[in-house]
């Protein structure tokens, strides 16, 4: 495991993942795929070994947007779509805060698809979950960006007849320093991938495939067709984004790691309210 | 530069036509303070980074003009449920749509007060002219983060990119500040609790045992959310009680000459309207004229005491469909035989023009 030199926090006492649990029931149906997520971020951010209230989890609507008040962390959950502006907002003002946003297929890649995109290239140093599960859940069933073109629905009778939505090609080309791929059923996958795309510097994004087993119960057939993936490609996007354009969406792990430089720290100030104040004199 | 003097010291933003001067100027100063100015992807980002700056502990801000207000009002309405201090900053143009975006208009008041489903009410202030400009906008950076709400500050183009000489000596607002203070109790923190002061205190995160999440969903004290009749009436009630109780004191506005015609207006028109009272007054026919700074929650006893008096009330602005007479009316706050001058843009008003109205 790669958590590297221990902390201070970790000779004081080690986190355990209950230390991040509010107790709170859930809303998500018996068997959704988001209780693994959960429990995989829980796990990993006590591996990361910051205290809840050093981070802030921050969603927008839906299902798996439901999550920060299921932990101990700060967090916000906001309106659809908006979760990653917010967050980047949340974290330019306070870089000494862990930031990770939540949510899912719809939020992020539909009415959240442009934040998606300049989130990736503005490459603020934070962590983005979605927990994809082809499916707008919320609403009781309408195809998501995701979700394969025949697919039937009442709202898209025959299915929606469009080529799905390819958020890890579009996370690489759009500038983000690590992208993955992790399932929810999986015990130890996306613990990891969260602990190291916490840690690895600039934005991180790893879509978690999360079963919806109430609108979508044929994924039960998920966990047959998952399986770890190549290693990752690292500086080289394109050859990244080939890679995963050439899967079957069900290859799981690190597909790119960049180096990117990340949006700068705050500066200390170098000029007073007062003498901004001066600027503005006139002599008469 | 109110904003500075506040201690706004995060801007999200967007380019608009003609707010983007403000944010032009900002930005280098921002960053010399050691703030931060970032240029979003779109109206929908900059107020939601807006918020995300606030929630972290930051006073921030954004600038926009009447179709970028048109994009934030939902996220206006989050601000509003999940009690979160921010100012927008308004700098009217001609509407509506795409309109006239180079010259100015006073159309917005119905957004500025109304916007966004719901009941989501917000404090609007308007600054009564160039020098007034920092007084209204340090004001409006005070009463967000004490009342943890969002203000909208409207100007417009006349104001937004005049130039001109300016007393510096004018009088400050009081400084106000949020209310960040959670006493452990041991117990889960309740962000939202109703008691008896509707202002509660919003940890800075990194603070522990102060742990809340911000929430646009109906909820309770704690900040869960609920479907319940009971939790909804309560906060609801909370957050308008916070406004009801505001107190804006002597920044309400301002009454200029005396007279038994009351010539009753807001931003840029306060200027030609106060040069067409002189010249009615010199006349004979004494008209004060009384500029709002507060446009909601309507300040109604200081209003009342300014119209005392008089015998004749005209509600002067410019837009079309006469948003602010029909405002103040319908809530009772002038009297039920007011008058109303309501033009649109894109040309300002003249003193002439309102002297003939008048006469």
């Amino acid at each position: 495991m790669s958590i590297g030199e221990p902390t201070e926090a970790h000779c004081v006492r080690a986190l355990a993942a209950k230390d991040f649990s509010s107790g709170a029931h859930p809303i998500w149906c018996p068997g959704c795929g988001d209780y693994g997520v959960l429990a995989a971020l829980e796990r990993a951010l006590a591996l990361h070994g910051r205290p809840s209230h050093e981070v802030v989890l921050v969603s927008g609507i839906g299902c798996s947007s439901r999550l920060p008040a299921y932990t101990t962390c700060y967090g916000f959950h906001g309106v659809h779509g908006r979760a990653l502006a917010l967050a980047t907002g949340v974290k330019l003002a306070r870089p000494d805060l862990e930031v990770i946003t939540v949510g899912g297929d719809g939020d992020g890649y539909s009415i959240g698809g442009n934040h998606f995109i300049h989130a990736c290239r503005r490459n603020v140093d934070m962590l983005y979950i979605v927990m994809d599960n082809r499916v707008y859940g919320m609403t009781k069933g309408q195809p998501s960006p995701t979700t394969e073109p025949d697919w039937d629905s009442d709202i898209a009778p025959g299915g929606i007849g469009l080529r799905p939505f390819q958020p890890l090609a579009l996370a690489i080309a759009a500038g983000a320093n690590f992208v993955a791929r992790g399932f929810s059923g999986d015990p130890q996958g996306p613990a990891q991938l969260i602990v190291d795309g916490i840690s690895w510097p600039g934005f991180a994004f790893i879509e978690v495939l999360s079963p919806c087993i109430t609108f979508r119960p044929e994924q039960f057939d998920w966990k047959a067709k998952v399986r770890t993936g190549p290693a990752a490609t690292e500086h080289d996007r394109a050859a990244a984004i080939a890679a995963v354009l050439t899967d079957d969406g069900f290859s799981l792990g690190l597909a790119f790691k960049g180096e990117r430089a990340v949006v700068s720290e705050m500066h200390e100030p170098t000029i007073t309210v007062n003498e901004i104040e001066g600027q503005f004199a006139v002599g008469i | 530069m109110g904003a500075l003097r506040a201690g706004v010291r995060f801007v999200g933003c967007y380019p608009i036509t003609p707010a983007t001067d403000l944010v032009e100027w900002l930005a280098p100063e921002l960053q010399r303070l050691g703030g931060r100015l970032v240029l979003a992807e779109d109206e929908l980002a900059a107020i939601n980074m807006v918020i995300g700056a606030s929630y972290g502990g930051t006073p921030a801000m954004t600038v926009t003009s009447g179709p970028g207000l048109s994009l934030m009002v939902e996220t206006l309405g989050l601000a509003v449920a999940a009690e979160i201090p921010l100012v927008i900053v308004d700098v009217m143009r001609g509407g509506p749509s795409t309109g006239i975006p180079s010259k100015t208009e006073q159309s917005d008041v119905n957004i500025a007060i109304h916007g966004g489903h719901g009941d989501a009410p917000r404090v609007v202030l308007a600054p009564m002219s160039v020098a007034d400009c920092a007084l209204s906008a340090e004001w409006a950076v005070y009463v967000a983060e004490s009342l943890q709400t969002p203000v909208i500050v409207l100007s417009d183009q006349t104001l937004g990119q005049a130039t001109a000489v300016i007393d510096p000596g004018v009088a400050r607002p009081p400084a106000l500040v949020r209310l960040t203070n959670a006493a452990p109790t041991g117990a889960q923190f309740k962000r939202y609790a109703v008691v008896a002061d509707p202002v509660t205190p919003m940890p800075r995160p990194g603070t522990p045992g102060g742990q809340w999440v911000g929430e646009g969903l109906t909820h309770n004290e704690v900040g869960i959310p609920v479907s319940g009749a009971g939790a909804h009436a309560a906060q609801i009630t909370k957050r308008a009680k916070k406004l009801q109780q505001f107190d804006s004191g002597d920044l309400w506005g301002e009454t200029w000459g005396e007279g038994s015609t009351a010539l009753l207006t807001f931003g840029s028109a306060i200027g030609p309207a106060r040069v067409a009272a002189q010249r009615l007054t010199a006349q004979g026919r004494p008209t004060r004229v009384i500029g709002l700074r507060q446009l909601s929650p309507i300040p109604i006893a200081a209003l009342g005491r300014a119209l005392a008096g008089t015998e004749r009330t005209v509600v002067l602005e410019q837009n079309h469909g006469a948003q602010l007479f029909h405002y103040l009316r319908g809530h009772g706050a002038v009297p039920a035989d007011a008058e109303s001058i309501a033009r649109p843009g894109p040309i300002p008003f003249r003193p002439a023009e309102i002297a003939a109205h008048i006469a």
